[in-house]
């Protein structure tokens, strides 16, 4: 049975099943629970995290397995870490991604180095739940999009997921997985909804979703772009072409075959990454296929990325720091030589 | 060939040099050791000796202008060494510099040969490659004229849609139409109208059969003095002027009769041979040739023949054939008998399986016995498809005409 839920609804309801189902799984971070022993709020007074994704989870599992933890990311962090080279399967919450500078540490050093360092022995069952995307007005401290830094790291597998179906599934997924996890949610896709099957499933790591099929173009879109991806598409179907649209669910591990199969087919490829355009995982698909699938092209490579620079505060200019279902039509004007594909 | 001057590499660090100044101008004669030009690195500014004598034939680097270690920044040659033959002297090294050793030689060549090459993108050269399609007969239809996979797919079905054979050749082709250096006063003219159908029928008839000419002499001194009595006896009353090329004609049709495997045509892995014999007689115009074909040839009299023979070639240089008159053809006679020729190659009429080339006729001692006699021989050049026809029954049909020409009486039987 699939119903309408949200992105945020789907994320909650994948902790309380990983949380029912395995005693094991705690969930920590700064205002999961909604106020660290104020006692004098009732039940559903508690916040339940910044933007209420963890909801209710403190009066199912209690304070012993929901802890409200300091502003301190080095510490629950690195206490993350040791509660899951220990036996635990922590679930943390990082509240925004660009947080990670205070704790990069335990992240890098720790949690990804751990399992071969002592040659398998030890394990870091750890998933660390985190914001990130720009269209929030949250300004440059609240609004990256920084998983190509956790994907350039071997022993971290990273999640960004598009749909509240695919949110569900790959966390279940993330937290039951033996391997330090990064699951980026996109804040702004917290109120969007979408159906969702009931009760406990998983979505495999490491393999993407073709979120349309076509045979002229392949846009590989990252979390949020995969809607730009599709709304892009739609517009092109107007212009006579067929989009396939390629979300890669999880960077680290990347489906390089899918991608690279979709591209084969259609021999043109676009990628979609609202991160920084430098070293950034669109430069990395780019370059995947330019090395494995070069004989595939039958145009450059195209990449639809934020400029290099911050996320602006006013509105106007981070608006136009997004990629857009527009800029996606210029690039394809440009790989096809056609200036009627740009919108006017 | 003209001297090149190179940006020379003048420290460890030096990837680009700048050109200060030009101390000769173009055209200016130099002499070999002599100093060109002034470039500097960041540190140091050196003078440029001339590789050779000559003169300064062309700067490619300007003052100011900063350019790569190992670039050519221009040319010393001879005066008669212009421009153009300069850059051709370029491909030409282009060429050598492909097994050349020295890398830094190299860089400003492979420059070049990317820009000549035309763009495409990787999938289409693969599918080139794969389908044995030819980049440079191809234009590309992508940004910048880059040829896509699209373009190489309307080029594979552009061959399928013609023959097998044909399309083996046409890289062949393209080799042929490379032009010879150095050559003025050239006329380039479109083929079109009849010489483009002359083109495409001969170069198929060439190309999709097995074709073969065999000769034989026929004596036609007999045949000459019938053709000059019924031409003196004839010509009043019915305006009708007896050829030899008529009587060929007339013997044609009588041998074809005979060897019904000669009227035939070769279509579709089939011979169809036919019963009504359509005979075609190449008539050669000022710009060209048409064969117009009389119809049930079989069903004339030689001198009806005469006579739409002469109808046809008359209506033929006037150019006021119809379409229908030029249709349809089962075997063809063609004659350069007038031009002094004996024995020649005809090339067939497709789908045609055989053509008689017919020489002029040529006064020769010939033992009659043991006499020697001067007689008129008939040159005959028989082309046929090998596909359809052996040597020995092509050789047994040209013997028959043979024989109506040199028997004349058989042909009124």
């Amino acid at each position: 049975m699939t119903r309408k839920i949200s992105f945020s609804q789907a994320i909650n309801e994948a902790m309380k099943l990983a949380m029912r189902k395995d005693e094991n799984v705690i969930l920590l971070g700064e205002d999961v629970a909604g106020g660290a022993a104020v006692d004098h709020l009732q039940d559903d007074e508690a916040w339940g995290g910044v933007m209420g994704v963890t909801k209710g989870l403190v009066q199912e599992f209690g304070r012993d397995r929901v802890l409200d933890t300091p502003i301190a990311e080095a510490g629950y962090i690195g206490a993350s870490v040791t509660a899951a080279a220990t036996g635990l399967r922590p679930i943390a919450e990082l509240m925004f991604n660009d947080f990670i500078g205070s704790c990069l540490d335990e992240v890098m050093n720790q949690a990804a180095k751990l399992r071969y360092m002592f040659g398998g022995k030890a394990k870091v069952p750890l998933t660390i739940r985190t914001m990130h995307g720009a269209g929030f007005r949250a300004a440059a401290q609240h609004s990256q999009s920084l998983y190509a830094l956790f994907t350039h790291i071997p022993g971290l597998k990273v999640v960004v997921p598009s749909t509240p179906a695919d949110a569900k599934g790959l966390l279940l997924s993330s937290i039951f997985d033996d391997d330090p996890v990064i699951f980026f949610e996109d804040k702004t896709l917290y109120n969007m909804k979408g159906e969702v099957e009931e009760g406990f499933y998983t979505i495999p790591i490491g393999k993407a979703d073709i979120k349309r099929k076509g045979s002229d173009l392949t846009i590989v879109a990252i979390g949020k772009q995969v809607h730009t991806a599709l709304k892009a598409a739609d517009m092109l179907v107007e212009k006579g072409l067929e989009t396939e649209v390629i979300d890669p669910r999880s960077l680290s591990p990347l489906d390089e075959d899918t991608i690279l199969s979709s591209v084969a087919k259609t021999g043109r490829l676009i990628v979609i990454d609202e991160a920084n355009p430098r070293c950034s995982v669109a430069t990395d698909i780019s370059a995947l296929v330019a090395d494995k699938g070069f004989d595939y092209l039958d145009a450059p490579i195209k990449m639809i990325t934020a400029p290099h620079c911050p996320v602006p505060f006013t509105p106007v200019l981070e608006d136009l720091y997004l990629p857009t279902p527009e800029k996606v039509l210029h690039a394809v004007a440009e790989m096809i030589g056609d200036e009627s594909f740009v919108a006017v | 060939m003209p001297a090149e001057i190179i940006m020379p590499k003048l420290g460890m660090s030096m990837e680009e040099g700048t050109v200060v100044e030009w101390l000769k101008k173009k055209g200016d004669p130099v002499k070999k050791g002599e100093s060109v030009v002034i470039i500097s690195s960041e540190k140091i500014e050196n003078e440029i000796e001339a590789p050779e004598d000559g003169v300064l034939l062309e700067i490619l680097a300007e003052q100011d202008e900063t350019v790569p270690v190992g670039k050519a920044i221009g040319y010393i040659g001879q005066t008669n060494e212009n421009v153009e033959r300069s850059q051709s002297t370029t491909t030409i090294k282009q060429a050598n510099q492909e097994t050349a050793t020295s890398v830094e030689t190299m860089k400003p060549i492979e420059i070049d040969m990317k820009r000549q090459k035309p763009r495409v993108s990787p999938a289409a050269r693969k599918l080139a490659l794969e389908a044995g399609i030819d980049l440079n007969s191809i234009s590309g239809s992508g940004p910048n004229g880059r040829i896509t996979r699209a373009d190489i797919q309307k080029a594979i079905q552009a061959k399928r849609s013609d023959s097998g054979f044909q399309l083996k050749r046409k890289p062949e082709i393209a080799t042929m139409e490379q032009k010879p250096m150095n050559q003025t006063g050239v006329t380039v003219k479109a083929i079109t109208g009849m010489r483009k159908v002359i083109a495409t029928r001969m170069f198929t008839s060439l190309q999709q059969s097995a074709q073969l000419s065999i000769h034989m002499r026929a004596d036609v001194t007999e045949l000459l003095e019938i053709q000059k009595k019924a031409r003196a006896n004839l010509i009043d009353e019915q305006d009708v002027k007896l050829t030899i090329t008529d009587f060929i004609a007339q013997a044609t049709i009588l041998a074809l009769l005979n060897h019904k495997q000669m009227n035939s045509i070769y279509q579709d892995e089939h011979i169809h041979i036919y019963d009504s014999i359509h005979l075609g007689i190449a008539v050669a115009l000022e710009n060209g040739l048409m064969v117009p074909v009389i119809s049930h040839a079989e069903k004339l009299s030689i001198r009806e023949i005469s006579r739409k023979i002469k109808d046809l070639s008359l209506r033929a240089k006037e150019g006021k054939l119809e379409s229908e008159e030029m249709k349809g053809s089962t075997f063809t006679i063609t004659s350069l008998g007038a031009y002094g020729v004996e024995f020649f190659t005809p090339v067939l009429n497709p789908p045609e399986v055989g053509i008689l080339g017919v020489g002029t006729v040529t006064d020769t001692p010939v033992f009659v016995g043991e006499i020697v006699q001067r007689r008129s021989l008939l040159p005959l050049s028989l082309t046929f498809d090998h596909r359809v026809i052996d040597g020995a029954p092509a050789s047994k049909f040209l013997s028959t005409i043979k024989d109506y020409l040199e028997k004349p009486y058989k042909m009124l039987v």
